[in-house]
C-alpha cells in the first residue's frame, strides 16, 4: 500500500512543467518508477502530485539522426535500450552497463533519464555516458537547454535540474574511431544491488584511454589525471600507475556495502583490470 | 484522483476505478482476486509479484494500476487453458521445483517470459532471467532444472507440429 497522491500523465512538455511548478516541492516526475516507487513506500518521499512524463512524445524513442550521433528519449527503458541494434554497436558500454541494473523486471522499467536524475553516486549508466561524453537535453520554465553529463551531477542526490525542470533526451555524440568499452561492476550479489565500485574503460582507436569511476565519489566522476598516463603509453607500467591515479582521485565513503579502505584497494584493481581488457577487445576488434 | 482504466487481465478487459496510489499488485490481489503474484519485499528487489505486461516481465509493486490503463497483463492465473497447466508449470510440478511456493508464480512468469523471447536458453541465460526472482527456500538447482525442461518440451512440441503437417 501506498500513501495517497494524484497522479497525472502529461501530455506534453510544457504541461508536464506546469504541473511540476504549480505542485511545487509536493510535486515529482514518474518514468519508469523503480527508484520513486521505492522511495514513496518507504515513506522516505511522501508527494501530493506524481507527474507520469511517459505520455510525451519522444520520451521513449530511439533516434539516429546522421552526423549527430544517438538520442535517446529519457523514459526509454532500460531493456530497450539494451537490446536496440545500434546503441549495441556503436555504444556497446552503455549497453553493458545498463544490462548490470537491477532484474529483468527492473530493466523492463527503469528508464535512462530516471538512472542519472536520481543522481545515485553508484548509478551504473553515469560512467558510460561520461565516456562518451553525453549532453543531457533538459526542458524546463524556460524551455529546453543542454546540459554536458559532465557538468550534470552536482552531489549525492543532486544534478544541475533545476525547479520544474526534467531530463527529455540523452544524446550521445557520434564516435568517429572504432572504440572498445568495458564496464566492471563489483557488488555483494551478481543482481539486484547497488555497486560497491564500478569502473568504466573506453579504449579508441585513436590512442585515448577514457576511465571513469562509481560509487566512490559523492558523483560518479571522470578520472583525467589518470586517462593522461596512458595518453602515449600502454605498457604494464603504465596501466599500474593509471589505476594508481584512479584510486587517489576516488573519495569514497563507508557505507553497508563496504568501508573506504575496501573501495579503494578495489578501485585500483578494477580500474587496472578495465583498462587491460579495453585493449585486448580494441585490439581484437581491429585484427 | 479516482481513474478510470480499461486493462485487459488474462486475456479479458477488464474495466475498473481505481485511486492514483493504488498499486497493480493491489489492484490485481484485491480488486481482481487474483492471488498469484504475491507481495514480498515491495521494493522490487524480490521479484514474488512479477506479472507479464505488454509480454515482459515486471514488478507488479512498482506498477501503479492506472499506468496499466490500456495495457496486457498477464498473471499465473493466465496460464494453461481447461485442458491442463502451461508446460512451463508442468515442468515445475515435474521437477518438484519448489518447497513454499511463495515465489513460484513470479518464477514462472520470467521463466515464460524467457522462452517466449528465446526458446532455447542455456542454463546461464536461465539464471538471469530469474535473477530477479528470489527463492528463500534455496530451491534454484531445480527450478533451473524445470525451466530447461520446459524449454526442451517446448522446442519438441514444435518440432512434432512441423513434422506432422
Amino acid at each position: 500500500m501506498l500513501l495517497p497522491f494524484d497522479y497525472v500523465r502529461a501530455r506534453s512538455r510544457e504541461e508536464a512543467v506546469d504541473l511540476a511548478l504549480r505542485a511545487g516541492a509536493g510535486g515529482r516526475f514518474l518514468a519508469g518508477g523503480t527508484d520513486l516507487l521505492v522511495r514513496i513506500h518507504d515513506r522516505q518521499l511522501r508527494p501530493k502530485v506524481v507527474i507520469d512524463l511517459k505520455g510525451i512524445e519522444g520520451m521513449q524513442a530511439i533516434n539516429s539522426c546522421d552526423g549527430e550521433g544517438l538520442v535517446v528519449g529519457a523514459a526509454t527503458p532500460l531493456n530497450r535500450l539494451i537490446r536496440d541494434e545500434l546503441v549495441r554497436s556503436r555504444y556497446g558500454l552503455l549497453a553493458e552497463a545498463a544490462h548490470t541494473v537491477g532484474s529483468v523486471q527492473i530493466r523492463n522499467r527503469a528508464s535512462l533519464g530516471g538512472n542519472i536524475s536520481n543522481a545515485s553516486p553508484a548509478a551504473d549508466t553515469a560512467p558510460a555516458l561520461l565516456l562518451y561524453e553525453a549532453e543531457i537535453l533538459t526542458w524546463g520554465p524556460s524551455g529546453g537547454r543542454k546540459i554536458l553529463i559532465g557538468e550534470f551531477f552536482k552531489g549525492p542526490g543532486a544534478t544541475a535540474l533545476g525547479e520544474g525542470e526534467f531530463v527529455f533526451k540523452v544524446r550521445l555524440p557520434i564516435l568517429k574511431e572504432r572504440s572498445f568499452g568495458v564496464y566492471l561492476k563489483l557488488g555483494r550479489t551478481r543482481a539486484v544491488d547497488l555497486a560497491i565500485v564500478s569502473v568504466a574503460a573506453l579504449a579508441l582507436e585513436g590512442g585515448e584511454v577514457r576511465l571513469a569511476l562509481g560509487a566512490v565519489a559523492p558523483t560518479p566522476i571522470r578520472v583525467r589525471e589518470a586517462e593522461a598516463i596512458l595518453r602515449n603509453r600502454k605498457d604494464k607500467e603504465a596501466i599500474k600507475e593509471a589505476a594508481a591515479a584512479a584510486r587517489r582521485l576516488a573519495a569514497p565513503i563507508s557505507d553497508i556495502r563496504a568501508s573506504r579502505e575496501y573501495r579503494l584497494e578495489m578501485t585500483e584493481v578494477l580500474t587496472a583490470r578495465a583498462i587491460e581488457q579495453a585493449l585486448a577487445g580494441l585490439a581484437a576488434r581491429a585484427r | 484522483m479516482i481513474h478510470n482504466i480499461r486493462v485487459k487481465v488474462n486475456g479479458e478487459w477488464v474495466e475498473a476505478c481505481v485511486p492514483s496510489h493504488r498499486r497493480l499488485l493491489d489492484f490485481l490481489r484485491e480488486d481482481l482476486d487474483l492471488i498469484g503474484a504475491k507481495e514480498g519485499c515491495g521494493g522490487g528487489e524480490c521479484g514474488a509479484c512479477t506479472v507479464l505486461v505488454n509480454g515482459e516481465p515486471i514488478n507488479a509493486c512498482l506498477m501503479l494500476a492506472v499506468e496499466a490503463d490500456g495495457a496486457d497483463v498477464l498473471t499465473v492465473e493466465g496460464l494453461g487453458d481447461a485442458d491442463g497447466l502451461d508446460p512451463v508449470q508442468e515442468a515445475f510440478v515435474e521437477n518438484s521445483a519448489l518447497q513454499c511456493g511463495y515465489c513460484i508464480p513470479g518464477m514462472i512468469m520470467s521463466a515464460k517470459a524467457l522462452l517466449v523471447r528465446n526458446p532455447s536458453p542455456t542454463r546461464e541465460e536461465v539464471v538471469e532471467a530469474i535473477s530477479g526472482n528470489l527463492c528463500r527456500c534455496t530451491g534454484y538447482a531445480r527450478i533451473v532444472d524445470a525451466i530447461m525442461q520446459a524449454a526442451e518440451a517446448a522446442r519438441a512440441a514444435e518440432s512434432s507440429k512441423v513434422g506432422g503437417e
